[in-house]
């Protein structure tokens, strides 16, 4: 079967068309002679047919000169069983790439040695198989390729060296995305191509539902330009002696109730123990609980094995600064899963920055008081938020980034409280401070100008805004049934910032009543939704409406959160844990960039006047590392390892950032037959092998490919020499022998 | 150096007469005899008696001396009339890259034969035609009868699509019923057979026939090498575009074919064949046809 690697320059079989065009175009010029013997050039039928047979000749020629050269740029190749004698007998042509999984559960010892130890050897096999002349690339596969050997080499002893560089299984693996990324690497490599992958046979991240998925995108949509032929891949089991479904116990990645927390209030964590395997479930060792590396005791598990999930709970009262806390288990057979991480950001108290919509100066006459009591205490001598009110006559784009108490205090969340409208500067400056990870809550009220909001901060759902504002409706009138005002719905309280409200308590916020409210539509945007309710009414309207905004989050209160509208929120107990609970949460909007998916870059600023000096970035069992950043702040993306980062500052100051692991790398269970038969049907050219000696018993039964474009170059050169030397005789025939 | 003199050139200065002068007189001067011997007044030479020979020419004197027959025979004014034929027609105006063409070169060697011939006394006339017979100049002997011809010759311009073969048998059957010396000078472009029949129609009225085959040298070398369209100068709207390195060789082998079976009708014919190209001088082809002719 023929086939091209450079299928993008098919198109050029277009130039076979010039030697025609110039014929049609090359008869429309010629000379003009005024000729007295005309009779003579009336030549016979057999002298134009063979005119007309030579210069058709000759165009074929041409022709066929641009055919063979375009057919060799695209790099033909030809793929037959009677090329195996062929390519058996020569220097080998081979060009592998090897794929070591590198997830955590290749670590997993029983009796025997570990999968991975056990891949290497089996890679070492592989190479073995190679002749001379064969190339080899040697790469860990995590969530992307970790290059062990990163070029083709055909020196052996690198390439057995180079297995010395796998790191420690850590973390979990996209075998479609590494896999396609291999056939990409091989894009450039000779035709015949193999990928070769060694694996414990675990069925996450094989033939799970969403990798089977990724394998049906790869197997129609992952090869290259131009390139028909998928590589065939190879896949060898590294675990052969690992039991069926081993029993695992692992540690549920850590949960805050907040992001964010103020310097000695108690912060509540979540995690579980998550049993995984057949068998009876064994007890589990001690959960031990660690704030900033140092053990702080053991944490309370509850629960039973039998349950499979023993859910762990825990606070911690924190000083001010970054803080890892870590949960650590008794070590087992899986190492990988007993540690899970959680960066927090402790702040001695919460910057918050009240807007109100009363333009009077009268502190006593403003509804926002109400939300400064329930944040900051005016007896409290220790808060957990600073909080400064300034007018909205009084809100200029600079107040977003003033100190609201004490230095480096910028307000983390902006409250607009019954603001009416905001004129362009101000609204410019609040959509760069949502851009830049600030969270702004929004509450309606009586002085909010729907027409306003809507032009200026909706904008059709182009602006920042997470709804459209409708009207106002309602009924406060004090002949109004407040029995039949709408309350929030615990219901629809699944949003984590509201699970708190979950729980119908007296007093609960289940119990507020809102007779009078704004109506507003989330989903009036150009292109459809533009916010999503995360608590709604009885009646069904929002009640509260979030939208993420560049790396901030904007929310929108369909109410005012004081006194008016009779509606009796700030009476209750619940009013004040709801406004602590909203501000965290909008506060913790940056605290997400602390606790990160595997690959995704930590980006730092210190947000203090300290100049741009070197950092100290400590990886999970790795080397720490220096970088001398020029200018904040610094990103640094080598974070596919899960675990613990810790940056540290010239002036001693560290930071947190915790890489969290997939818990699923967890659950051991191997992959069946006919899960293993349900990923080689989606992607042809893959076979299961046991022993590396297969791969070269099964590549004598097949099909094998070699390049011609070689030899369609000698035949362009051919129809080349061909062509000068028809040429030349008609040009002679064609001048006579004089 | 001395300039090569080309006396064809004078014809941008003083017409056919003074080019037909300066080639007659420059190459022919003393060399022409009258080829016709009569008993005119001036003697030339004895010879035997023959039966049939008129008794007035006996030399009686000899007779008395030598008791033997002789006849004086005499250098005569000759009494030759000489037709000249010149093909006008369309084809006859291809100049290719020359710098006369085929009719201006046939109009030359008229010219000059007259010149010759009424230097000598004979009595010289004209005929050119195209389609048809288009002028015809009597045989006369007189002097100022040239510039007559010449005046002729040079109001005449070629055009117009001729068959030769019937034109020539209308002259030799309407208008060249006296024996005479006849020239045709034509490039010819008719059929051979038809060309043949007509020139012995022109040998069965006793005439000495030369044909002066006039052609230039791109209709016998074939020089063209680009794809051309040929536009033909008889026929208007008549073209044939092709590519002429292709054709050459075809072409070639046709034309030689026609003119070797030309010469040879001629030759069967007793009719003198001189091919005359172009591009070579007037005077060196005339000198050609008389030194050809006075080995007759």
């Amino acid at each position: 079967m023929l086939s091209f690697l450079n299928l993008a320059l098919i198109g050029g079989f277009l130039a076979v068309a010039i030697p025609p065009l110039v014929h049609i175009f090359s008869r429309r010029k010629f000379d003009e002679v005024d000729w007295a013997a005309m009779r003579f050039l009336q030549v016979s039928k057999k002298t134009r047919q063979k005119i007309f047979i030579e210069h058709l000749l000759l165009m074929l020629i041409r022709m066929g000169i641009i055919a063979f050269v375009v057919t060799a740029l695209c790099s033909p190749t030809l793929t037959s069983s009677l090329l195996n004698h062929l390519i058996g007998s020569g220097g080998g042509t081979r060009d592998i790439v090897i794929l070591i999984d590198g997830s955590a559960s290749m670590a997993y010892q029983d009796d025997g040695t570990t999968a991975d130890v056990r891949a290497k050897e089996l890679a070492n096999q592989v190479i073995d198989t190679l002749r001379s002349g064969d190339r080899v690339a040697i790469f860990q596969a995590r969530q992307t390729n970790v290059p062990l050997l990163g070029n083709l080499s055909s020196d052996f002893d690198q390439a057995r060296n180079s297995l010395e560089l796998l790191t420690p299984p850590r973390g979990s693996v996209d075998w479609p995305a590494c896999v396609q990324a291999a056939w990409i690497f091989l894009e450039s490599a000779r035709p015949d191509r193999e990928v070769v992958v060694i694996h414990d046979n675990q069925r996450y991240s094989w033939a799970d539902d969403n990798t089977l998925s990724k394998w049906d995108l790869l197997s129609t949509g992952g090869r290259g330009a131009g390139q028909q032929r998928d590589p065939g891949v190879w896949v060898m089991n590294a675990a052969t002696d690992r039991p069926k479904d081993p029993q695992n116990i692992s540690l549920d990645p850590i949960l805050a109730a907040r992001g964010v927390a103020s310097a000695g209030r108690e912060v509540k964590f979540k995690s579980a123990l998550r049993f995984s395997g057949s068998g009876e479930k064994i007890e589990p060792g001690k959960v031990k609980l660690e704030i900033d590396g140092l053990g702080v005791g053991d944490v309370k598990v509850t629960g039973s094995p039998s349950d499979g999930v023993m859910p762990i709970t825990f606070s911690h009262k924190f000083t001010p600064g970054s803080h890892l806390v870590t949960l650590r288990l008794d070590p087992d057979k899986l190492p990988g899963d007993n540690r899970q991480d959680f960066a927090m950001e402790v702040l001695p108290s919460v910057p918050i920055l009240i807007i109100d919509g009363d333009p009077r100066l009268t502190t006593r006459l403003r509804n926002s008081e109400f939300l400064r009591d329930a944040l900051s205490p005016a007896k409290d001598p220790t808060p957990g938020f600073q909080v400064r009110i300034a007018s909205i006559s009084d809100f200029v784009p600079n107040l977003l980034y003033t100190d609201v108490k004490g230095l480096n205090t910028p307000p983390r969340a902006v409250i607009l409280s019954n603001v009416s409208i905001l004129n362009k500067q101000q609204n410019e400056a609040i959509e760069k401070f949502l851009t830049d990870g600030g969270s702004v809550l929004v509450t309606l009220g009586d002085r909010s100008d729907a027409a306003g909001w809507n032009r200026v901060s909706f904008r059709g759902g182009q602006g920042w805004l997470p709804a459209r504002l409708v009207d106002i409706v309602g009924d406060d009138r004090p002949t109004a049934d407040l029995d039949d005002a709408p309350r929030p719905q615990p219901a629809s309280f699944t949003h984590p910032a509201m699970e708190i409200f979950k729980d119908p308590l007296p007093g609960g916020l289940h119990t507020a009543y809102f007779p009078k409210r704004w109506k507003v539509d989330p989903m009036a945007g150009v292109n459809g939704a533009t916010g999503i309710a995360i608590a709604s009414m009885t009646n069904g309207e929002p009640f509260l409406i979030e939208r993420g905004v560049g790396r901030g989050r904007a929310l929108l209160c369909t109410v005012p959160l004081d006194n008016s509208w009779r509606t009796n929120f700030h009476t209750l107990p619940d009013y004040v844990r709801f406004a602590h609970e909203m501000t965290y949460y909008l506060a913790g909007a940056k605290a997400a960039e602390r606790n990160l998916a595997p690959g995704q870059p930590i980006v730092f600023d210190p947000r203090t006047n300290e100049p741009p000096a070197g950092v100290t970035i400590t990886v999970p069992d790795g080397p720490a590392k220096v970088i001398q950043p020029k200018t904040w702040p610094i990103i640094f993306d080598a974070t596919r390892d899960p675990g613990a980062y810790k940056l540290t500052t010239v002036n001693g100051r560290s930071y947190y950032y915790a890489v969290r692991s997939d818990p699923l790398e967890s659950v051991l269970t191997p992959c069946s037959p006919e899960e293993q038969k349900q990923v080689s049907n989606i992607v042809s050219s893959l076979s299961y092998i046991e022993t590396a000696d297969e791969i070269i018993s099964k590549r004598s039964e097949g099909p094998q490919t070699v390049e011609i474009w070689w030899i369609v170059l000698l035949l362009a050169l051919g129809f080349l020499t061909l062509e000068v030397w028809y040429t030349r005789s008609l040009s002679r025939r064609g001048q006579g022998d004089d | 150096m001395a300039l090569p003199f080309d006396p064809t050139e004078l014809a941008r200065y003083g017409g056919l007469s003074l080019v037909a002068r300066n080639v007659v007189e420059g190459f022919l001067s003393g060399i022409h005899r009258s080829p016709f011997k009569g008993f005119s007044v001036e003697f030339a030479e004895h010879r035997q008696y023959y039966p049939g020979d008129e008794i007035r020419h006996l030399d009686w004197r000899l007779l008395a001396k030598t008791d033997r027959y002789y006849i004086k025979e005499y250098e005569e004014e000759t009494n030759l009339k000489a037709y000249l034929v010149v093909d006008a027609s369309g084809s006859m105006n291809y100049r290719g890259k020359q710098k006369h063409s085929k009719f201006e070169y046939a109009q030359q060697v008229a010219a000059s034969l007259a010149y010759l011939m009424l230097a000598q006394l004979d009595a010289v006339g004209l005929i050119t035609h195209d389609t048809a017979i288009t002028n015809i100049v009597p045989p006369k002997t007189s002097s100022k009868h040239l510039l007559n011809i010449l005046r002729t010759l040079e109001t005449v311009k070629p055009g117009g699509e001729t068959s030769l073969a019937p034109i020539w048998h209308n002259l030799a059957g309407q208008h060249l019923k006296r024996r005479g010396i006849v020239f045709l000078l034509s490039d010819c472009f008719d059929q051979v057979d038809h060309l043949a029949r007509a020139m012995q129609h022109l040998r069965h009225r006793n005439h000495d026939v030369l044909l002066f085959h006039i052609l230039a040298p791109e209709e016998l070398e074939f020089p063209f090498k680009n794809p051309t369209k040929f536009r033909s100068l008889e026929v208007g709207g008549q073209e044939i575009v092709a590519d002429a390195r292709r054709l050459r060789e075809e072409y070639l082998k046709n034309f030689d074919e026609y003119r070797q079976n030309l010469k040879r009708k001629a030759d069967d014919l007793a009719i003198d064949y001189i091919m005359l190209r172009t591009d070579e001088p007037v005077d060196r082809a005339l000198g050609a046809y008389l030194a050809h002719r006075a080995m007759r």
